[in-house]
């Protein structure tokens, strides 16, 4: 049985990196002696996939991980068990069945939404904001292993508002590209000022006929 | 508590942030009161070394058991965090509440190799503290360090306030408590460290003169204040029912020891003569087998590890070892959790256990021969034959097996350019050994890594007395063996820096005029000096240039019987004149045998700590 995990990775674990944090999951589910499978062969070890990459340092209330379970078992006993388990700094949000012919999370990935707290020039970043999704082109330079690259990154940005006071970014995150927000907030610095913010991934979702929807339910309502 | 908002701005920007936030899984929280008792355990290298040091997990654990005190942790700032904290002016701090070390009310540093001193310097200067012992004032943390290199903590002598000799368990709750007894009535720094100078396994380096004859050799050590004239390393007697965290902390990061360790035995009875440990951990004591499997089973359930490890100095010598294997590997079969059997000794490496072992997973086959030549290996007491090897070694080819890990030792006392490239005939056989399994059993090519590492005399040995080899002759020796390893296909030849083995020589066996050049060192930038990609040896021989001090007295010089050494003030129980006696049969290229067959009067049974 496919089972599909929702869950939180706040304060000092904003600082695991993607890797240490595949070992985190498989260290929590053999403290947690739930029946996931392991792999076959040589070396076995519990599969985990996650929908996607956190960037070091950030933190996100949405994050998703799914894994095969050798005998079903209710979501909700799944969530109580995982969540005595995990280490601190990882929360477990809610857990959803996932039918056999749903596409993987991370296939099914199409966009991330990012909330981001700033301090002060929130008119200029607003008016900054409102110019970019006004253009047809944006340029930012992006970093990749020492060499920047100048690349038009509008096509990534899906929407940018303002909810509560925050800065909100919907972006693309798919296995055919990622955007990630300090590419759109370092554009809105050179066009507003340098600011301080601090960004927290609050949303994975994907497309289904046209639609935004949230992407735990989406495969866990799929047909 | 330090700005932890001007910390997480620093954090973004450093490689491996999680080195420096704490919150694992198993740190243990408690609540700070007036009264607490606030111990650091400071470990000179980074995190990921660090969590992997058993003595420390131990005693962090082991510590806070006891009501009223709290122990954090602290690592060495990797040079992008200590620069960082040197910009935004925040003193290096505690993991578990972030607490500035200069704070605290005793530091513990964990010394187990040399070339980690100058990390000792930068934590305590990060942290606040002043560098020297005889500059601290009554405020401010007691400086104390124990583990290995504290049988000669001469060279660390002018900035620690005491050492811890032998067995931390043992000490560090007297210690403690005597702290607390202090602490209660005023504390004076002086007075505190007279006093705890009164418990079994404590030296205080600052109540001892010291006066050197015009050579430079030491003419006398004096105690003061009724210092004992010599301090004797405490040990566990009842090993099985000692202490043992069995919920220890669980990385986020990957460590170097990235495992559950169960600790099988103390000491050994080999009596390699080349090994500080064989000598300063005697004596031999084991844990029952039950209570292994107890304390392996929980450790899992706990920290939900893969891979289970048996520690000791040598498992194989085990009394248990074969009951042990096949009970853990029928424990976690099916779950995931593999077993590691490291520092496995030749001799001990039986059929029916090695294919327990293989079926949980293959772990390679790893040997230490030492030496290239049987005269050479009689000589420092490595009692392998190369038939031993050799039989291992075939088994485990004729399993599928393909590669081979061999440790050995250049620059071994009497060793001639012939042992050197013995080596090489060692490795050149194996290669014949394998291709002579039938093809269809081999898998894959044959792969050999061969390291050789440089000997450096350790205090405590037979070769206490002896002078290391020259840089020159180990250059020429690697140089040697390189050649002669080069035309056997499939081997991998590793060597250390020669440079460093000779620092490591010098501290070893330096004394505390060292001080000076440690200080020296680190001011002008040395840290890390384990790392090969920060290590610089041109600052250190600057060091020894500015002030005054000839490595060489220290690492190539032959010392007589009669000398007064610089840690003949530590009583390991093994006394001077069998560790001479064991010299002079090495010189003869005379073994001897392991003491469970008999004892060999070490002086360990006469100082009321063996039998």
């Amino acid at each position: 049985m496919r089972m599909g995990l929702e869950f939180a990775k706040t304060g000092a674990a904003r600082y695991i990196s993607h890797l240490d944090l595949q070992r985190a999951f498989s260290r929590t589910i053999r403290r947690s002696g739930l029946p996931v499978k392991l792999s076959e062969g040589f070396n076995p070890h519990y599969v985990v996939s996650f929908a996607s990459a956190l960037a070091l340092g950030m933190e996100s209330v949405c994050e998703c991980v799914e894994m095969v379970l050798a005998k079903d078992m209710e979501p909700g006993e799944f969530l109580r068990s995982i969540a005595k388990a995990l280490p601190p700094g990882l929360e477990a949000r809610r857990a959803a069945v996932l039918p056999e012919s749903a596409p993987k999370l991370m296939a099914a990935l199409r966009s991330a939404e990012y909330t981001v707290d700033i301090d002060g020039k929130i008119d200029a970043i607003a008016l900054a904001a409102h110019a970019i999704m006004g253009e047809a082109q944006v340029l930012a330079d992006k970093t990749s292993k020492g060499v920047t690259k100048r690349i038009d990154i509008r096509g990534m940005i899906d929407d940018i508002w303002w909810h509560d006071g925050r800065l909100m970014m919907r972006l693309a995150a798919a296995p055919e590209g990622s955007l990630r927000p300090e590419l759109v907030l370092d554009v809105l610095g050179k066009q507003a000022g340098a600011f301080e913010y601090r960004v927290t991934r609050t949303g994975l979702y994907t497309r289904d006929k046209g639609k935004l929807i949230d992407l735990l339910t989406f495969c866990q309502t799929y047909e | 508590m330090i700005d932890t908002d001007k910390l997480e701005k620093i954090l973004i920007n450093v490689s491996k942030p999680a080195r420096y936030t704490g919150g694992e899984l198993g740190e243990i929280k408690k609540k700070v009161k007036a009264d607490t008792t606030r111990f650091a355990f400071c470990f000179p290298d980074v995190y990921e070394v660090g969590m992997s040091h058993l003595g420390t997990s131990l005693l962090y654990h082991l510590v806070n058991t006891l009501d009223g005190v709290y122990a954090e942790r602290c690592f060495a700032p990797w040079p992008d965090m200590e620069q960082a904290l040197r910009e935004a002016a925040l003193p290096l701090y505690s993991l578990e509440t972030k607490t500035p070390l200069s704070e605290f009310d005793m530091l513990g540093f964990s010394l187990s190799y040399e070339m980690s001193y100058t990390n000792v310097l930068m934590m305590l200067e990060l942290g606040g503290i002043p560098l020297r012992a005889k500059e601290r004032e009554n405020s401010g943390p007691v400086v104390i360090a124990g583990g290995g290199c504290t049988y000669n903590s001469e060279p660390l002598a002018e900035f620690i306030d005491l050492f811890v000799i032998g067995e931390g368990e043992e000490v560090l709750p007297e210690l403690i408590e005597l702290y607390r007894k202090h602490q209660d009535t005023g504390f004076d720094r002086s007075a505190f460290l007279c006093a705890a100078s009164g418990i079994e396994g404590i030296y205080v380096p600052s109540m001892y003169d010291v006066a050197y004859n015009d050579d430079g050799t030491i003419k006398s050590y004096q105690p003061k204040n009724g210092a004992p004239a010599r301090v004797k390393k405490r040990v566990v007697r009842d090993f099985d029912a000692s202490y043992y965290p069995t919920s220890p902390i669980v990385p986020y990061l990957g460590v170097v020891h990235d495992r559950v360790t169960v600790e099988v035995m103390r000491g050994c009875t080999r009596g390699c003569r080349f090994c500080q440990a064989g000598f300063i951990y005697r004596p031999v004591r084991e844990r029952g087998a039950d209570t292994l499997i107890r304390q392996a089973q929980e450790a899992i359930a706990n920290t939900g590890h893969e891979e289970v490890s048996m520690c000791s100095l040598s498992t194989g010598d085990y009394s248990e070892v074969a009951r042990l294997v096949c009970t853990l590997s029928d424990t976690f079969a099916g779950s995931g959790v593999s077993l590691a059997v490291p520092s496995l000794r030749l001799d001990s490496f039986e059929g029916e256990y090695a294919a327990k072992l293989r079926e949980v997973r293959n772990t390679g086959l790893t040997f230490a021969p030492e030496a290239g030549t049987q005269r050479l290996r009689d000589v420092i007491n490595k009692n392998i034959t190369e038939n031993d090897i050799f039989t291992a070694a075939r088994e485990a080819f004729e399993t599928g097996q393909n590669g081979v890990k061999l440790y050995f030792m250049m620059g071994l006392p009497g060793e001639t350019m012939e042992d050197v490239l013995g080596i090489a005939d060692i490795a050149a056989r194996l290669r014949d050994i394998y291709y002579q399994v039938p093809k269809e059993n081999r898998n894959g090519g044959f792969k050999l890594t061969v390291s050789v590492a440089c000997f450096v005399p350790k205090p405590h040995t037979p070769f206490q007395w002896v002078a290391q080899d020259s840089m020159a002759s180990l250059t020429e020796k690697q140089r040697r063996l390189k050649d002669a390893l080069r035309p056997i296909k499939g081997v991998k030849y590793n060597w250390h820096d020669a440079r460093l083995s000779m620092l490591e020589a010098v501290f070893a066996r330096g004394d505390r005029r060292l001080s000076a050049v440690l200080e020296s060192a680190y001011r002008s930038g040395c840290r890390f000096d384990s790392w090969m990609e920060l290590f610089n040896f041109e600052k250190w021989q600057t060091a020894f240039e500015t002030t005054g001090i000839d490595p060489d007295f220290y690492a190539s010089r032959e010392r007589k019987s009669e000398e007064i050494l610089p840690w003949d003030v530590i009583d390991t129980g093994v006394s001077k004149a069998y560790l001479w006696s064991e010299k002079q049969r090495g010189e003869a290229a005379l073994t001897t045998p392991d003491c469970r067959k008999g004892c060999m009067s070490c002086g360990m049974r006469e100082a009321g700590l063996c039998g």
